[in-house]
């Protein structure tokens, strides 16, 4: 086993990035960040006060006048720049979303260049930007539209991808000339610092993009504070919900909050067997099935006995052949959950899923692990067979390792079980039928929908969608909506006598 | 066992690396001084090769695919390349062991490109692109080789 060198070689103490500068937090209160595959700790982060984000707010708000007269395309070479400084240390950041978070380097490295994605159509924003016009409204009078700049916003990030997730929202923002604050994970706040680095490298003016670690305490200043214009959320339901969008709502700021998920995957008969398999294990075992659009629920169609029984023995052969250890060794194909808190949550429905007499068919609390490191983040994969809709297994999200197989005796059962779940964040679909194909995605009420493509994680290019509880807000995260999310639409009329 | 994406373009980077001094190492050598031009060539290629599939498994890689799980289990020990020059073959040796290289270097990039063309098409083009490349050379070296009989 040969571990790919580590980029963080001592605990850092980290601070806050206001007005261009790194600074210390008005709080005296840190928390240790922890690799979970090594229990070592690599980090303390501040946690922040009211009055660090009063800071960033302030230095945010003081930029913005300037911001947003510098033109589209000046905007837009800074990202050209930040994009050159992000390949230039692409494989550092990866290697350190591995030590934050747990996941395997293929994985992170994945979502880094997810991230810089983001960033790649930032570079666009002078066509993206645009308005629209229309002549001759009436005779001698034309009309059109420009986008404006609203002013701060602000991003809440998840742990589970703490690269990626700001960067679904800050470039867009900023390019189209508002200012920034991202409020990182305390759990994983190492790759956002990272990529503040590259953001001070480059040069972007004071008070453009900021950073302020911390907890709930940042979050309530945050949606609290009347110069923040809008803000981000990516995390559970009940935070999004009760928390981020009443707040935000009712203050009367933007919102997007894309909240949890519980994501169904349907088998047909006449899945190609072998490539679905595959991609079923990067559904549900990918990230160690801690992102919102993992497989939780797999459910086979059909009354065929021996169709289900040979499907589901290989994907539980496969499943437990999965090499579990620390995602720096390249041959593992799934790391830890990112804090032993994560496990036991997931430990608690594995038990509740017992108790509700559903079989265990591969139980992920027994399993090898590669490399000396102490388990306590660990977990293999489970799976569960005998599941029924009303089941808690099958209806509340696990965030982690746990396949929940349930079966359905046609499509259309199959699509009145993914609509019956509260959630709507991604369902897919694996078949060789056009017309099966056709059904689900007419009929399914899902954001994202995958045909034989297990996590349907949408491009930069495009909105991330989801529906139900999986959403809050009307515009979605990336492609147009992110445009609109971020600029105001003026409407002007004119007249010349 | 190499078995997931990561390991696999580690592997092969160093395979390439490794071929590429291989045939610098001929090209240096007076001995081999009427193969010089196609070693020098091939090392090139070697390098534009690497650098092709490293930018291609990069830009494309996404949290979204199945990069741990698209290769069935190739075993690296059988694509272990002998490229010692220590007991100073000759020319017609060197040949031989060149084109020994050339055809397990193939074989590791077509068998790269098949176990990963259902689910990481892109990855798969560029080793199938380069493995392609290999028969040609492979080919050469004969040629070569069969010149100097």
């Amino acid at each position: 086993m040969v571990l790919l060198e580590e980029p963080i070689k001592e605990v850092q103490t980290l601070r806050n990035y206001i007005n261009g500068e790194w600074v210390e937090p008005e709080s005296d209160e840190f928390k240790d960040v922890v690799n979970p595959a090594t229990m070592k700790v690599i980090a303390k982060v501040p946690i922040s006060n009211a009055e660090d984000v009063r800071k960033a707010v302030e230095a945010a708000q003081e930029s913005f006048p300037g911001w947003r007269r510098t033109t589209p395309l000046a905007r837009a070479r800074y990202f050209f720049r930040l994009k050159e400084h992000l390949e230039e240390n692409f494989e550092e950041i990866s290697r350190v979303g591995v030590m934050e978070h747990g996941k395997t380097i293929d994985e992170s490295r994945g979502e880094t260049r997810r991230g810089i994605e983001n960033a790649e159509v930032a570079m666009g924003i002078p066509s993206l930007m645009m308005g629209y016009n229309l002549e001759d409204i009436a005779r001698g009078i034309d009309e059109y539209v420009i986008r404006q700049p609203l002013g701060v916003f602000a991003c809440i990030a998840p742990f589970n991808f703490p690269f990626m997730v700001p960067l679904w929202f800050m470039p867009c923002a900023v390019a189209t000339g508002n200012t920034y604050i991202i409020k990182p994970s305390p759990w994983t706040p190492l790759s956002q610092t990272k990529l503040f680095e590259l953001i001070d490298e480059v040069g972007f003016p004071p008070g453009v993009i900021n950073m302020v670690h911390g907890d709930v305490e940042v979050v309530n200043a945050l949606l609290k504070h009347p110069d923040v214009r809008g803000v981000s959320f990516v995390g559970s339901t009940r935070v999004g919900r009760e928390i981020i969008y009443k707040e935000a709502a009712s203050q009367g700021k933007r919102v997007q909050a894309q909240c949890g998920a519980k994501n169904f995957i349907v088998v047909m008969p006449d899945a190609v067997v072998d490539r679905t398999v595959a991609s079923l294990m990067s559904s549900f075992y990918g990230n160690t099935g801690q992102r919102c659009l993992s497989g939780a629920n797999l459910v086979i169609v059909g009354e065929d006995e021996s169709f289900y029984h040979s499907f589901v023995k290989k994907v539980a052969e496969t499943a437990s052949n999965i090499r579990i250890g620390y995602g720096l060794d390249e041959s593992i194909q799934m790391g830890p959950l990112q804090a032993v808190v994560r496990k036991k949550r997931v430990l608690r429905y594995i038990e509740k899923g017992l108790e509700e007499g559903a079989k265990l068919t591969l139980d992920g609390r027994e399993f090898k692990l590669v490399g000396g490191y102490p388990k306590n983040c660990f977990l293999g994969p489970s799976i569960f067979e005998d599941v029924t809709t009303d089941m808690v297994i099958a209806r509340e999200e696990i965030f982690g390792p746990v396949m929940s197989v349930i079966r359905a005796k046609d499509l259309g059962q199959a699509i009145e079980m993914i609509n019956g779940s509260s959630y709507g964040n991604q369902a897919a679909i694996f078949t060789s039928s056009g017309r099966a194909y056709r059904q689900f995605q007419y009929e399914v009420q899902c954001g994202n929908i995958g045909i034989n493509i297990g996590i349907a994680a949408p491009m930069a290019f495009f909105p991330f969608s989801g529906m139900k509880d999986s959403f809050f807000g009307d515009l979605h995260g990336q492609g147009r909506d992110a445009i609109n999310f971020f600029t105001e639409r003026k409407v002007v009329i004119v007249r010349w006598f | 066992m190499l078995n997931t994406a990561s390991l696999i373009i580690s592997f092969y980077s160093r395979l390439e690396d490794q071929i590429a001094g291989f045939y610098e190492d001929l090209a240096r050598n007076e001995r081999y001084s009427d193969g010089r031009g196609t070693f020098l060539a091939f090392a090139k290629e070697n390098k534009k090769h690497k650098e092709m599939v490293q930018r291609t498994y990069r830009e494309v890689i996404t949290d979204a695919i199945e990069t741990g799980f698209s290769f069935s289990r190739l075993d690296e020990r059988d694509y272990q390349v002998n490229t010692s020059l220590i007991e100073g073959p000759s020319f017609s040796d060197a040949l031989k062991m060149a084109i020994d290289i050339e055809d397990k270097s193939f074989r590791f990039c077509a068998n790269v490109s098949e176990s990963s063309k259902a689910l990481l098409a892109d990855i798969s083009q560029a080793f199938a692109w380069v493995a392609n490349r290999k028969a040609k050379r492979k080919d050469i070296l004969e040629s070569l080789f069969n010149e100097k009989k």
